[in-house]
C-alpha cells in the first residue's frame, strides 16, 4: 500500500525545492496576488475575501507543486505571479 | 502512466503530511471539541449560576478607569460585559501613541514593557456591582478550566509560536484533505459503501478512514480554512497594512470589521458630549434590540473633537445567521454616522462574522454545538485511523528492519492522542479536589494535567500494545468521568438532580455529559475484543484448533466510541 517509490522524487535537491515551493513560494504568490487584486479591482470585496481565499489559494498552489513534475516549473510559475503582482503594485502606488 | 504517477505522488504527500501533523491535529480537534463549551465549563468549575441579569453603566466604568490614573484623552476604549464564569466588565485599550518627543517615546517604551503607566495599555476587569477594579493584569478570563482547554486547542501554552504552529497544522490539514480526496476520487462512490470487516486489519482501518473522512469532509474543510485564518491571519494583515494602507491598521479594520474602524483625531479637546448610557439606550431603541442583550461599545478618540462611540449588539434572533447589529454615533453631537440593522448584511463585515460563527459554532444553539462535538470526535477518529493504516501498511516483512521504530512511533502517537481523554477528565476531577486557597492553584493543576498526560504517553511507549493503550485510556477516562459529577456534588453541594431546579444549568449540563461519557467509555472499554486479522486467525485455527477463545472482532475501541456516541 505505501506509495510506489518509482514515481517519487529521489534527489534531496528536488525534495527541498518542492517543500520550499509549497511553503514559501505558494504563500508569497498567494499573498502578493491578493494585494495586487485589491489594488486593481478595489478594496471593497477583495480585502474581506482575502481572509479566506489567501489560504485556499495557498492550499491549491501546494497541490500544484506536486502535480507538476519539475519543481523548477512550479517555482517559475510562482516567481511569474509574484513579479507580475509586485510590478503591478509598484505601478499603482506611484 | 501519468495517472499512476499522480496517484502515487498524492498518496505519498497525503501520508507524509498526515503523519507529521497527526498528533497536533488530534489535540486541536479533541481539546477544541471540549472548548466549544468553554463558558459552560468555566461556570461549572466556579459553581456559578446562570441567567444573572446583566447591566452596565458605561459612564461609571469610564470614571473608574480615570480614577485609576490612566490618561484618558485620545484613547480608544472597548467595553463589554462578560459572564464567564462570573459577571465582569472588560475594558481594553491600546497604549497611546506618543508624540515625536523622544524622551516621551522612551518613557512609553518602558511603560509598555512594565505594562503600567498612564499611557500604557489597559486591560482590566471591573466588578459590575461596585465598579471597583478586580483584576488589573488582564481582561481575559484566564485560569479557568474551559479557557485552559480553549488555549490548549491552539497550543497557547507554547509561548509566542504556539498559535502559528496551530495555523501551520491547519494549513497542512487543508493540504491533507485535498490530497486525500484526490487519491480516493476515482473510487469515491464504491469506497464509501465498502466496509470490509473480515479482510485484513489494514482494510478495516482504511475503509473506516475513507468513509468517515468523506462524511466529515465539509466540516473538516471548514475547520481547516477557518483554523488557518485564526492561526496565520498575520500573513494577511501585515502585508495588507504595510502595502495598501501605509501602516494604518485601523483603516484595514474598516474593511474586515467595519464596526471597529478608526477615525482620525482632530487633535482638539472637546469635553462636552451626550451621556453614553443614553446613547446606548437610543441605539437599542433604534435597532429594536431586546433589553436583556447588553451592548459592547467601542469609543474612539476619547475627549477628542472627532470622538465616536459604536454600540454593537448580538441580537440572538432565531433563524438569523447575521444577527449582529451596530450603530456608530459621533460623540460631540450624537449624530448617527453608520448603522447596520439586522435585515442587511453588507459583504464587508460578513466574512469575518461568518468565519467566527462557523468556527465557534455560534449558531443554532446547543444542537449545533453537539453536532460539532460529534463531528470533531469523528475527525479525531479519522486522524487516528490514518495513523493505524500507516502502521498496518508497514507491518510486513518488507519493513522488518524499521518495525521497532514504527511501533514506537505508533505507540507514542496513540498514547498522546488517547491519553488526552483521561487527562482532561483528570483535570476536571482535580479542579474539584484541590482546596481553593492554595497558592498558585491553577499552575499546580495544569502541571498535574500535563504530567498525567506525559505519564500516559510513557506508559504507552513502554507497553507498545495498541489494544491495551486504547482500552486503558477508555477505562481511566470512564472512571474519572463518572467521578466528576460525584466530586462536584461533594465539593459544591450541587448534585445534578437538584442543580437544574435551582438554575445552575451549566453545572447540571457538564455533570450529566461527563456521566454519560464515562458510562459510554466503560461500556466500550469492556465490550471490545482485541483486533485480530482474519488471515492470522485462519492460520491460527488451522494450526491449533483449540484456540477458539477470541471471538470475531467486530470493532475497535475508538470506532465503537464514536459510534455509540452517535447512536445516543
Amino acid at each position: 500500500m505505501p506509495a510506489n517509490k518509482k514515481y517519487l522524487a529521489t534527489s534531496n535537491w528536488i525534495k527541498f525545492s518542492k517543500i520550499s515551493a509549497t511553503i514559501l513560494g505558494a504563500m508569497l504568490a498567494s499573498v502578493t496576488l491578493h494585494l495586487a487584486l485589491a489594488i486593481w479591482v478595489g478594496f471593497e470585496y477583495i480585502i474581506p475575501t482575502s481572509l479566506f481565499s489567501v489560504f485556499i489559494l495557498w492550499g491549491f498552489f501546494m497541490i500544484m507543486v506536486y502535480w507538476i513534475k519539475s519543481p523548477w516549473k512550479s517555482w517559475g510559475i510562482f516567481l511569474f505571479i509574484i513579479s507580475i503582482s509586485v510590478v503591478g503594485l509598484y505601478m499603482a502606488k506611484n | 502512466m501519468k495517472d499512476k504517477r499522480n496517484y502515487n505522488v498524492f498518496f505519498n504527500t497525503h501520508t507524509v503530511s498526515g503523519i507529521v501533523i497527526s498528533v497536533g491535529l488530534f489535540v486541536c480537534f479533541f481539546a477544541g471539541a471540549f472548548a466549544l463549551f468553554q463558558t459552560n465549563i468555566n461556570k461549572w468549575e466556579a459553581n456559578a449560576k446562570n441567567g444573572v441579569h446583566l447591566a452596565i453603566d458605561y459612564e461609571k466604568t469610564l470614571s473608574t478607569i480615570k480614577e485609576e490614573g490612566f490618561t484618558m484623552n485620545g484613547r480608544t476604549f472597548f467595553i463589554q460585559i462578560m459572564d464567564n464564569p462570573l459577571p465582569f466588565i472588560m475594558v481594553v485599550s491600546r497604549p497611546l501613541r506618543s508624540d515625536n518627543n523622544t524622551t516621551q517615546k522612551k518613557e512609553q517604551e518602558n511603560y509598555s514593557k512594565a505594562k503600567v503607566g498612564p499611557t500604557g495599555p489597559i486591560s482590566v476587569k471591573i466588578d459590575p456591582k461596585t465598579y471597583k477594579i478586580i483584576d488589573k493584569d488582564g481582561a481575559e478570563p484566564t485560569e479557568h478550566l474551559g479557557t485552559f482547554l480553549y488555549h490548549l486547542h491552539y497550543f497557547d501554552q507554547i509561548p509566542i509560536i504556539g498559535l502559528y504552529i496551530s495555523g501551520l497544522i491547519s494549513l497542512f490539514f487543508l493540504f491533507a484533505i485535498i490530497t486525500g480526496t484526490i487519491v480516493h476520487w476515482k473510487k469515491i462512490m464504491s469506497n464509501f459503501f465498502t466496509f470490509r470487516l473480515k479482510a485484513t486489519i489494514k482494510n478495516l482501518w482504511s475503509d473506516a478512514h475513507v468513509a468517515l473522512g468523506i462524511i466529515g469532509l465539509p466540516f473538516q474543510f471548514m475547520y481547516a480554512v477557518t483554523g488557518t485564518i485564526f492561526g496565520l491571519v498575520i500573513i494577511i494583515l501585515l502585508p495588507s497594512t504595510m502595502v495598501l494602507f501605509d501602516g494604518d491598521q485601523g483603516k484595514l479594520l474598516g474593511y474586515i470589521a467595519p464596526a471597529y474602524k478608526t477615525f482620525d483625531m482632530a487633535n482638539e479637546i472637546h469635553l462636552e458630549r451626550p451621556n453614553i448610557n443614553q446613547l446606548v439606550q437610543n441605539a437599542r431603541k433604534d435597532l429594536q434590540v431586546d433589553d436583556a442583550i447588553t451592548a459592547s461599545i467601542n469609543i474612539s478618540n476619547y475627549n477628542d473633537k472627532n470622538a465616536h462611540v459604536m454600540a454593537e449588539f448580538r441580537a440572538k434572533k432565531e433563524g438569523v445567521f447575521y444577527d449582529d447589529v451596530h450603530i456608530t454615533y459621533r460623540l460631540r453631537d450624537g449624530k448617527v454616522v453608520e448603522k447596520k440593522i439586522i435585515e442587511t448584511h453588507p459583504y464587508k463585515g460578513s466574512v469575518l462574522h461568518t468565519v467566527r460563527k462557523l468556527h465557534f459554532a455560534q449558531f443554532g444553539g446547543y444542537f449545533v454545538k453537539t453536532i460539532y462535538f460529534l463531528l470533531s470526535l469523528i475527525t479525531c477518529f479519522v486522524i487516528l485511523s490514518g495513523v493505524m493504516v500507516w502502521l498496518e501498511a508497514r507491518n510486513n516483512k518488507k519493513y522488518e528492519n524499521k518495525k521497532k521504530f514504527n511501533t514506537a512511533i505508533g505507540a507514542i502517537y496513540l498514547g498522546a492522542s488517547m491519553g488526552l481523554f483521561p487527562a482532561i477528565a483528570f483535570f476536571f476531577c482535580i479542579t474539584k479536589i484541590i482546596p481553593l486557597d492554595i497558592e498558585n492553584r491553577f499552575g499546580l493543576m495544569s502541571n498535574a494535567f500535563f504530567l498525567f498526560w506525559l505519564a500516559y504517553i510513557l506508559y504507552a511507549f513502554i507497553s507498545k500494545d495498541f489494544h491495551k493503550i486504547n482500552k486503558h485510556a477508555l477505562i481511566l477516562a470512564g472512571i474519572l468521568g463518572i467521578a466528576i459529577p460525584l466530586l462536584n456534588g461533594l465539593q459544591s453541594g450541587l448534585w445534578f438532580w437538584t442543580s437544574l431546579q435551582s438554575n445552575y444549568i451549566d453545572s447540571f449540563f457538564i455533570d450529566i455529559s461527563w456521566l454519560l461519557l464515562g458510562i459510554i467509555s466503560l461500556i466500550i472499554a469492556f465490550s471490545v475484543q482485541r483486533l485480530v486479522s482474519h488471515k492470522d486467525k485462519r492460520r491460527a485455527t488451522r494450526g491449533i484448533s483449540k484456540n477458539r477463545n477470541h471471538q470475531e472482532v467486530i470493532d475497535t475501541p475508538v470506532l465503537a466510541m464514536n459510534k455509540s456516541i452517535i447512536n445516543e
